[in-house]
């Protein structure tokens, strides 16, 4: 093995050596033992005076949660300002490694989805309204309503339609539940929201039209933790993108008329909050019973006396879809596929992109000629 | 010249991570048994099918890379800048780069699925001979 690479032609971007360091804010001096290396050789290679080793390299694509082309081409810059809008005293300092990479995986996926656009001549066009911080989250939801053409009825694939309109949506798993969702809208990406693919699907959905909420009124990039108890809301822009989320996802109307329809009581059981809420509104039995009391349908401070509730009847019947195909959305998946299809990526980035194996990512090549033959 | 020769007769194929699988899937791993001073791959062709933690300790190209470790081959002389420079184009992932560095650097042709137009495209630019898995086990 070749020890160093020569200096002759730099191959290796030092620039975004420190901007993959940058958004962890990971000092030198924290990175640099990792690699047996002194800070000031970490600082050589990020101002190109000198070159990591292969090794190094696949190393700090470790740490920093990137992939090694990274290092080796310009990207557009990670988001920029992030407001931590949800754990008291929460910074980008302060959340943990592991929670860190997680922002620099989003970014990478988001990266990589821009590539793959880029190879196949996909214009990403965005639809989505933006709303003045005067409106009324009421009137912001019933515009969208109105656009997704959902009436009073459950909105079962919000994911979809945003996918649709240009947005970028990923899921994935989120260390401590240090937060629920993060948004931003970025000049090159387009507006992205990532979910924190380790909460249940019904608080997942509640996220991502929190998340939506504040992409629609400009709050920039934005990090929450959304607490289960309404009432811990902090701020008013939460406040404000919870009253969206809960305006979109669970419609006065509707949700009165489905619950007149089911005869139920001022305090429902557990199963029958759970099984309205998840299977019929999409959203967790909390959101659903928070809803019902501020309709005057429950018994106000009902819903604080259950804990989370899972649900326990069974899921639907059909072949089960794998969580990295959920986590990383159809639409992803999709053009990933085509981009190979197409001859633009080979196999192994196939894998690399979907982040599965090469033979699930054959199998998946293999799948698809199947169903165009 | 004679060195060359030798060399390059030994070490006849450099194959990719698609051809292995697939060689796999075609029931074919005893192939590679019989040509395994013939064939050689990357560090990281070996991480992808068979050093990968997700792969099953039964699966039989894992068997086969474990058993026979004399078929990884580490780069030399100049071959990680080259592995580098591949990568840094786009739609190739280090896998496919570090078996095209090795087999340009060596002058050995490069076994490949060659449904992977990107692959095989890319590797054809760089002058590297390629052939099919197919007919690589035909010649076998």
């Amino acid at each position: 093995m070749i020890n160093n690479l020569k200096r002759r032609e730099s191959v290796i971007i030092g620039a975004q050596l420190g901007k993959a360091r940058g958004l962890l804010q990971l000092v030198p001096e924290e990175v640099a033992p990792e690699l047996n290396v002194t800070p000031q050789e970490l600082l050589n290679w990020e101002e190109e005076r000198s070159q990591p080793t292969l090794k190094q390299l696949e190393e700090l694509a470790r740490l920093y949660g990137r992939e090694i082309d990274y290092f080796l081409r310009e990207t557009p810059p990670p988001p920029k300002g992030i407001q931590f809008r949800g754990k008291p005293g929460q910074s980008l300092k302060k959340l943990s490694k592991e929670t860190k990479i997680v922002l620099a995986r989003f970014d990478e996926l988001c990266r990589t989805a821009l590539e793959f656009d880029n190879l196949l001549n996909k214009e990403r066009e965005v639809k989505l309204p933006h709303f003045e911080e005067s409106v009324h989250p009421k009137t912001a939801a019933r515009s969208l309503r109105e656009e997704f053409d959902a009436g009073d009825k459950p909105l079962s694939d919000l994911r979809e339609q945003l996918e649709g309109k240009g947005v970028r949506i990923f899921e994935l798993p989120v260390p401590e539940d240090a937060f629920s969702g993060f948004s931003f809208g970025h000049s090159e990406y387009g507006p992205c929201i990532l979910l924190n693919a380790s909460e249940l699907k019904g608080r997942r959905n509640f996220t991502l039209a929190h998340e939506l909420a504040h992409l629609l009124y400009d709050h920039g990039s934005s990090l929450c933790y959304i607490p289960l108890k309404f009432g811990e809301h902090l701020g008013d822009l939460e406040y404000k993108a919870n009253q969206v989320a809960i305006e979109l996802l669970l419609p006065e109307l509707g949700v009165v008329e489905d619950f007149k329809k089911r005869n139920l009581s001022r305090t429902p059981s557990e199963n029958q909050l759970a099984y309205m809420a998840y299977r019929k509104w999409g959203v967790s039995a909390q959101a659903l019973g928070y809803r019902l009391e501020n309709l005057g349908l429950i018994k106000r401070g009902y819903t604080d006396t259950l804990l989370e509730i899972k649900p326990h009847f069974r899921g639907k019947k059909g072949p089960r879809t794998p969580g990295w195909k959920k986590q990383l959305g159809t639409q992803f998946v999709e053009t990933t596929l085509e981009a190979y299809e197409k001859g633009m990526i080979s196999a192994g980035k196939v894998a690399s992109g979907l982040g599965i194996t090469i033979r699930e990512a054959m199998k998946e090549i293999d799948q698809r000629s199947k169903q165009q033959s | 010249m004679k060195k060359k020769a030798f060399t390059q007769g030994f070490w006849r194929y450099v194959v990719d991570s698609s051809s292995l699988i697939n060689i796999e899937k075609n029931e074919s791993v005893r192939a590679l048994e019989l040509r395994k001073g013939a064939i050689l791959i990357s560090e990281r062709v070996a991480y992808e099918v068979a050093d990968d933690p997700k792969i099953l300790k039964t699966d039989p190209l894992r068997k086969f890379v474990s058993g026979n470790p004399q078929v990884i081959t580490q780069f030399q002389d100049n071959e990680e800048e080259e592995y580098l420079r591949i990568l840094r184009q786009q739609g190739i992932d280090p896998g496919e780069a570090s078996v095209m560095a090795i087999a340009l650097k060596r002058r050995l042709p490069l076994v490949i699925d060659e449904r992977d137009t990107k692959a095989t495209g890319k590797a054809n630019n760089h002058g590297i001979k390629t052939l099919s898995w197919q007919k690589f086990l035909r010649e076998s």
